[in-house]
């Protein structure tokens, strides 16, 4: 084949958002974080940025018959792997080259209309070796240890109140001989919000809206890192993300969450 | 141990005879990942056996009053006990003298500098630096190089560190392998790996392990700075490309009450400038820890005991103040079992390894 017509087609294939197979389609989620209206990025930050960064898994999409067709969070090492992806658009302090703000899938083709993610890191996956794991599930800034797990949700940030704020959202509830030590059974709360969000089938940007986090009427430093639901403060974090506190699951399908939504603009 | 030292001198003789070097090997434990090596100074068992001769040397002074290893003691685990270190000429320097141990793994080097991300970077300051000397050297490499060429010793050293170059005798050389032998101290066989990693559940008492919960809990917050097998964020190796920044303001000083440090040492700010960079430091690994005293960046706390006391109390709660330091309460119980567990964390044999010893002390057998 002439490599003029190769270009063409692959040219033609990437257009079309799909690569090799045509019954699959490669896509974006791109996020990009905001405080109000102003789209917050690492460029130009100031010394106090607030640094965010979080775990998506179980992309699953939903056709027009409601049928839930699961998507593949594509392997692409060290912010994608197995199954599970890191975002960090606001990552340690804002050091430039060290963030990612995009999770790329695979799906069938078809028709969708809605599109679910995970905000954490599966179950299967949560209590597994830590010195085994490889990127991005060995970031130690998002582990807490072998028992409790990953930190599903990290947001360290200043509160409207002018106070710090440490948000870092996680499994709790979890039982064995010892931190190095992986729980026998599933931990009490598991507080895995279900972020379910519009489909766009050339790939969507996502709005992260630190706004509701930041808007705690806190006045002194609050942290929330755990044991949230003997907290009021933290209750409310927790649901912004549409979780109730004390079970740690979604209440009505974390349908009500107020942290992620389709961008309103580009 | 002693078997050791052939196998080295076979590695080097195979290494010498043409064709690639074997791969260094680290002997790591199973399951632990392997530190970063610079491309352009790969690992090599004659790197590290010139490396050890030349950190332990002290014609690599001024005076020939100190090597590396006057301030890097093996049996403190690389550091050393006094709160600051003084150089070969006897001017003070401001900081505490770090532990060596695992710098292989960290992400950037001194207390506080995250441009320094490379041992050889670093080694630049206590070599040359003018401003406070410590080893002096600026000026006088010429000198150090000519008397090392002297030596039969090193021009055999050096031949099989860097074979095929016509004169190996660069100071670049010689900080390639000081690089290399300070990047073979690993130090990860303590009974908490043994407990954690090895699956032994009888390595670590009770008392060590209500210290190991306190450790991970969330009154006492440690593990968010000290944190992974390394006990530190500052940590990066071959399955964590990415590496966080992991500096900390511990809440020690606020001179005007506004959360400023002492003008003598600010920590991160004084590199970045960034004014939220007050007093932030790199948080160094636990391990070793108990052999490491006196502690923090200026050396101003003399006992692991003293630190827990000024954690619970919380510092000095300025708006620079990392919000993990708050205070917490503990009892004098408590406080006993964290203590047992940071004294698991101490490994001996890494303390009095030969691989890691003087080469020139009398009972070397040299």
């Amino acid at each position: 084949m002439p490599a003029a017509a190769l270009a063409l087609i692959l040219a033609a294939a990437s257009l079309a958002g799909c690569v090799a197979d045509p019954d699959t389609v490669t896509a974006d989620l791109h996020f990009r974080v905001l405080q109000g209206q102003d789209v917050l990025s690492c460029t130009g930050a100031a010394g106090d940025a607030p640094s965010l960064a979080f775990y998506v898994s179980e992309i699953t999409l939903i056709d027009g018959a409601g049928r839930r067709v699961p998507a593949t969070v594509s392997p692409a090492p060290p912010w994608q792997s197995d199954g599970v992806a890191l975002v960090k658009p606001l990552g340690d302090g804002c050091t430039e080259g060290t963030g990612n703000e995009r999770v790329t899938y695979q799906a069938p083709a078809g028709e969708y209309t809605g599109l679910e993610f995970a905000l954490g890191v599966p179950e299967a996956l949560n209590h597994a070796d830590p010195l085994q794991a490889a990127a991005p599930l060995n970031d130690m800034r998002m582990h807490w240890s072998w028992r409790t797990g990953y930190k599903f949700f990290r947001l360290d940030a200043t509160l409207a109140s002018g106070f710090p704020l440490a948000l870092h959202v996680g499994a709790t509830g979890c039982r064995s001989p010892a931190p190095v030590r992986p729980p026998a059974t599933a931990c009490a709360r598991q507080n895995r919000a279900r972020i379910a969000l519009p489909y766009r089938v050339d790939g969507l940007t996502v709005d992260v809206q630190l706004g509701p986090l930041l808007a705690s009427p806190a006045v002194a430093a609050l942290s929330c890192v755990g044991s949230y639901h003997e907290q009021p403060a933290c209750r409310d974090l927790i649901a912004r993300f549409g979780l109730d506190a004390d079970s740690g699951r979604c209440v009505e399908d974390c349908r009500r969450q107020a942290v992620f939504a389709p961008a309103t603009r580009p | 141990m002693r078997p050791l030292v052939p196998l080295a001198l076979a590695l080097t003789l195979a290494g010498c005879g043409g064709g690639e070097p074997e791969p260094y090997q680290w002997g790591l434990p199973a399951g632990y990942p392997e530190p970063l090596v610079p491309a352009d100074n790969p690992m090599s068992e004659a790197k590290v056996s010139l490396g050890r001769h030349l950190f332990y040397d002290r014609r690599l002074s001024v005076n020939g009053s100190q090597s590396c290893a006057s301030c890097h003691r093996q049996e403190l685990a690389f550091a050393e006990a006094r709160p600051t270190a003084v150089g070969a000429t006897g001017e003070a320097a401001p900081r505490n003298t770090l532990s060596l141990t695992n710098v292989a793994y960290n992400a950037s080097y001194t207390w506080a500098n995250p441009l320094l991300v490379r041992i050889e970077q670093q080694m630049l300051i206590p070599l040359f630096g003018e401003d406070p000397v410590e080893l002096g050297l600026a000026g006088r490499e010429a000198e150090v190089l000519a008397a090392l060429g002297a030596d039969a010793d090193y021009r055999r050293l050096f031949a099989a560190a860097f074979p095929g170059e016509d004169d190996p005798f660069t100071f670049q050389n010689v900080v390639a392998a000081i690089a290399s032998f300070v990047r073979s101290l690993i130090s990860l066989d303590t009974r908490y790996d043994r407990y954690a990693y090895g699956g032994d559940d009888a390595a670590l008492s009770a008392s060590e392990l209500r210290g190991l919960e306190l450790f991970h809990s969330e009154r006492l917050e440690c593990h968010h700075c000290h944190g992974g097998f390394n006990f530190t964020q500052s940590t990066t190796h071959d399955r964590m490309a990415v590496a966080a920044e992991p500096f900390h303001n511990t809440g020690l000083y606020d001179v005007d009450g506004r959360g400023a440090y002492p003008a003598a040492d600010r920590g991160l700010i004084d590199v970045t400038e960034r004014p939220a960079d007050m007093g932030k430091f790199r948080a160094p690994t636990l391990r070793n820890i108990a052999v490491t005293a006196p502690y923090m960046h200026d050396g101003s706390v003399p006992t692991l005991a003293a630190v827990i006391d000024l954690y619970a109390a919380g510092g000095h709660p300025s708006r620079h103040r990392d919000p993990f330091v708050r205070g917490f309460a503990i009892s004098e119980e408590e406080k006993r079992d964290l203590l047992a567990f940071l004294h698991a964390l101490t490994d001996e044999r890494f303390l009095a390894d030969p691989r890691h010893s003087d080469p020139f002390a009398a009972d070397s057998g040299r």
